[in-house]
């Protein structure tokens, strides 16, 4: 399972397949929710993730100059942790698979 | 018009259609409106029982889009007391999914060649009488810059179909409006109106990052769709049917659906407009229209058809249409343009509409230009209320909503799918509505008159008591930063 998600090609529908598991991993691990965007000049628009149904303060973390997260509750996340996924997610969606299953925080389990 | 030749035209008209682009979306080659069928079921649910229709309006009540037979009932109600209970759900459909807020924007037209031939469109390219002309580069900022002084915040750019507007045209206008600044103000959202694209295409202007990308089948008919279509790439009815389905192919998830009322029979065109929403959804993951338009036929240069077509829409039926589409997709944006005089947008945004624009110009280079007078030979038609947004503001304050200039959905992620899915379940207005009254208070701040300005104050100290108690410390936290000159705060 773990090769299926970072060895195969990045399509766009593998990426979002991808980061709608990290978002559902987030929520269950630390009660956080996060969505992802495509950065498209002043517009992020909804790739994948947990949204929130009521408005609280929220995070902008651009992650590419083409992808950013929306995160409610980012502190919630040990330090150590928010760095290994911020370096797996820089690396998955730069293209960069190897370097960033190194980095991955979790391992997905089959 | 001199670097592009007719020869180069006919040229550019063969690269549009891509046949394959429409056939992979067909069901037994059929296109996804059956005119017999919606015929048949307009004569089938014909003087409909007073509580098949209160059932219907329950489940309006309840957010769930309609079905055809359902809509096909509401259209077909005669008697006047139970419209007027109609006409109360469809507000109280309206409040509870979106609130008393409506969204302001204004349209910019950038430029009126086309190569189509639409009977009833001043554009057309065989109108003589109509000025050809389209924006430089700097003259879409000039225009942006007044549109941005005037306090909008959010635009509809449209253009005519032609090489010279090509979509690469059209994604450097947009470019252009987005890096205008003046003072504090700036254009955060731009819509777009055009013709359809291929997904190639479509995927340039994606990247330019569009609010919502809008295409009207002015006629779902398909013989007066033939008729009214003689010629051009327009005259395709199916490349343009299926626009919408290759802008969400190419991942733009805002499109927005419209007909053009006069053309056909109007309970015909809101049975399309919800025929069009179904198969968007069907299609993509559940997520169909942002928005539905509902333009009526205006007069126009040198277009005869306006004045003899014999389904011209009255004012009575146009309240009637609008509320039956607020009560068929509950869940979805609608918007009545300046093409409506004052009173008709009085009486009809209570009954389900959500945007509407102010300070409208439609000729080519009209707001920086500052021509006060309308010049039909530079417009595509004629507009109803041409009054500015001070001026509309105070009267929707008056009427007790609150314009939003609000953007922040689109620039949060909250687009598409997420957009919908809250939407539906009417949970949207818990972010609208805290949105609206941080936008409408910069607004009253940077450029409402004093008398707006106290009637806004007032809007905003009614919209406030009324959060969520939950929401208000975050919103009177950041109406008080908007006060001491921060700007673009958004939940």
């Amino acid at each position: 399972m773990e090769n299926e998600t970072y060895a195969s090609e990045a399509s766009p529908e593998r990426i979002d397949e991808v980061l709608e598991w990290i978002a559902r991993e987030l929520k269950e691990r630390y009660g956080v929710r996060v969505w992802f965007a495509e950065i498209l000049g002043k517009r992020w628009s909804y790739r994948a993730g947990v949204g929130n149904e009521f408005p609280t303060p929220l995070e902008h973390i651009m992650i590419t100059p083409r992808f950013g997260m929306v995160v409610e509750g980012w502190g919630k996340i040990p330090e150590e942790d928010r760095s290994a996924l911020l370096t797996f997610l820089r690396g998955y969606l730069a293209g960069d698979k190897t370097g960033a299953r190194e980095a991955s925080p979790w391992k997905r389990e089959s | 018009m001199s670097q592009v030749t007719s020869l180069s035209v006919k040229e550019w008209m063969s690269t549009v259609i891509k046949e394959e682009e429409v056939e992979k979306y067909l069901s037994g080659g059929r296109d996804f409106i059956d005119d017999e069928a919606i015929e048949a079921l307009l004569r089938e649910n014909a003087s409909p029982d007073p509580k098949k229709v209160r059932d219907i309006l329950a489940k309006s009540l309840n957010l769930e889009r309609l079905e055809p037979h359902e809509t096909a009932t509401l259209l077909n109600v005669e008697d006047p007391g139970l419209w007027e209970e109609i006409f109360a759900t469809a507000g109280e459909v309206k409040r509870r999914v979106y609130g008393d807020r409506i969204v302001t924007f204004a349209p910019l037209y950038c430029s009126n060649y086309c190569v189509n031939n639409c009977l009833y469109c001043g554009f057309r390219r065989d109108n003589q009488l109509q000025k050809r002309r389209q924006l430089t580069i700097e003259e879409v900022r000039r225009e942006a810059e007044v549109l941005v002084s005037l306090g909008h915040k959010r635009l509809i750019m449209v253009y005519g179909e032609h090489p010279l507007s090509d979509v690469d045209y059209i994604a450097a206008t947009i470019q252009t409006v987005y890096e205008t600044k003046v003072g504090n103000g700036e254009i955060r959202r731009v819509n777009v109106n055009a013709a359809p694209l291929d997904v190639a295409r479509y995927k340039i202007l994606k990247e330019v990052g569009i609010g919502t990308f809008q295409v009207f089948q002015e006629t779902y008919h398909h013989e007066t769709y033939r008729k009214v279509h003689p010629s051009g790439t327009k005259s395709n009815y199916r490349w343009r049917l299926y626009a919408l389905h290759r802008a969400q192919e190419a991942g733009i998830d805002d499109v927005a659906i419209g007909a053009l009322f006069g053309l056909y029979h109007w309970k015909f065109e809101v049975m399309g407009l919800l025929y069009h929403t179904i198969d968007l959804e069907k299609h993509f993951g559940g997520v169909g229209p942002h928005t539905i338009s509902f333009p009526r036929l205006e007069p126009a240069v040198n277009t005869p058809f306006v004045q003899e077509t014999r389904y011209r829409v009255s004012d009575r039926d146009f309240k009637r249409l609008v509320a039956v589409i607020r009560l068929s997709v509950p869940y979805t944006g609608m918007i009545i343009t300046a093409r409506e005089p004052a009173h008709v947008r009085r009486e009809v945004i209570p009954v389900g509409c959500t945007q509407t624009d102010a300070s409208t110009r439609i000729g080519i280079g009209a707001y920086s230009e500052r021509y006060s007078e309308q010049e039909l030979e530079r417009q595509q038609f004629q507009i109803g209320d041409p009054r500015s947004l001070d001026e509309v503001v105070r009267e929707l304050a008056d009427m007790g909503y609150i314009t939003s200039f609000c953007t922040a959905d689109y620039r949060c992620g909250r687009t598409g799918k997420y957009f919908m899915d809250i939407t539906k379940k009417g949970k949207i207005h818990h972010f609208c509505m805290p949105n609206a009254i941080l936008t409408f208070k910069e607004y009253l701040l940077d450029y409402a008159s004093e008398t707006t300005r106290e009637v806004g104050e007032k809007i905003i100290a009614q919209k406030f008591s009324e959060l969520d108690e939950r929401l208000k410390p975050i919103v009177r936290e950041y109406l008080e930063k908007i006060e001491h000159g921060e700007r673009d705060l958004r939940i």
